[in-house]
């Protein structure tokens, strides 16, 4: 009979601990830097919302456009209104798998390396991306880091610097707290 | 007379460069856009969530990049990751609320209080979020 309720016991923790977790936040952070010539050309978006689900490792992020803030407020104008159009393409959104989710021990606190495919949509135009990250567990509470680059007029954005002062690849770093 | 004006020429063409490069890299620095000298539309958190629940192209169209003086109540106090002061505000009985980040923290509140904040409307993720906060009472 003890054999028969420890057995039970172990299955009931086994379950708990992959039990199904959605993590959010509304105050992730992207930085974007497109600095192609001597001037700096950077910002940070301090609102980026994201979700993800642990067990399926389904990954959301959404960020508005008009959340990027630049040092420059000039510079802040332009790239909303003569690259991003940014009236007409409010957000962009990134839905996706960190498809080796089931390497991630969230009942373990560490550094996992992950990986991360899917679509990302900018300016109205969908690519396909994958990139790696690592996800910090602390105190089982996840962080995303990663880097990725975006090639400008894959997206269809257009400008006359593009590949001169503006980098025709633009990188892009994410810090998401859970 | 031909030198004359040639120098004249190019001290103008200094002066307009200088003029530039101060715009370009000192003034649009040093000055960025400041909610509290804009004229903002009033409307409560529930009205400006259900208007983008509702319709969110033609909410855009109406409060995308304007400043909104927005009344409700404060559901949740936070700081981003930048340690900037946010403010959730609506109701706990709707799905989407209004998310501002404040750049004036005099006000004090608490949660459960009902406040007015001026704020520039960058659009809609999963709340209605709002920048550059101004907690006015």
């Amino acid at each position: 009979m003890k054999r028969v309720v420890l057995s039970f016991c172990f299955i009931a923790i086994g379950f708990n601990s992959q039990a199904q977790q959605v993590f959010a936040t509304k105050t992730g952070q992207l930085f974007f830097n497109a600095t192609g010539g001597d001037v700096k050309i950077a910002a940070v978006n301090n609102q980026t919302d994201s979700k993800f689900v642990s067990t399926t490792g389904q990954i959301i992020f959404g960020a508005l456009i008009k959340g990027f803030k630049f040092e420059n407020q000039l510079m802040e104008d332009h790239f909303n209104e003569n690259y991003m159009e940014s009236t007409q393409f409010p957000k962009a959104d990134f839905k996706g798998y960190i498809t080796n989710i089931k390497e991630v021990n969230f009942t373990k606190d560490g550094d996992y390396a992950i990986k991360v495919e899917g679509n990302l949509t900018i300016h109205g135009v969908t690519n396909k991306v994958s990139t790696e990250g690592v996800m910090q567990l602390k105190g089982g509470k996840p962080n995303i880091i990663g880097s990725f680059k975006i090639p400008i007029k894959q997206y269809g954005i257009k400008g006359s610097y593009i590949g001169e002062k503006i980098a025709s690849e633009a990188t892009i770093k994410l810090n998401c707290k859970y | 007379m031909v030198k004359k004006l040639l120098i004249i020429g190019v001290i103008f063409a200094m002066l307009i460069a200088a003029a530039a490069y101060y715009y370009v890299f000192i003034y649009s620095v040093k000055h960025h856009r400041d909610v509290n000298n804009e004229s903002a539309i009033s409307i409560t958190s529930t009205d400006l969530t259900k208007a983008f629940l509702d319709n969110e192209q033609a909410a855009n169209q109406k409060y995308l990049n304007q400043a909104i003086q927005v009344t409700g109540a404060v559901l949740d106090i936070t700081y981003d990751q930048s340690h900037q002061k946010t403010v959730l505000i609506g109701s706990e009985t709707e799905i989407s609320n209004v998310f501002i980040t404040l750049k004036d923290t005099s006000v004090s509140f608490k949660i459960g209080d009902t406040i007015l904040v001026k704020a520039i409307c960058n659009g809609f993720l999963s709340d209605i979020v709002l920048v550059d906060g101004v907690v006015k009472h």
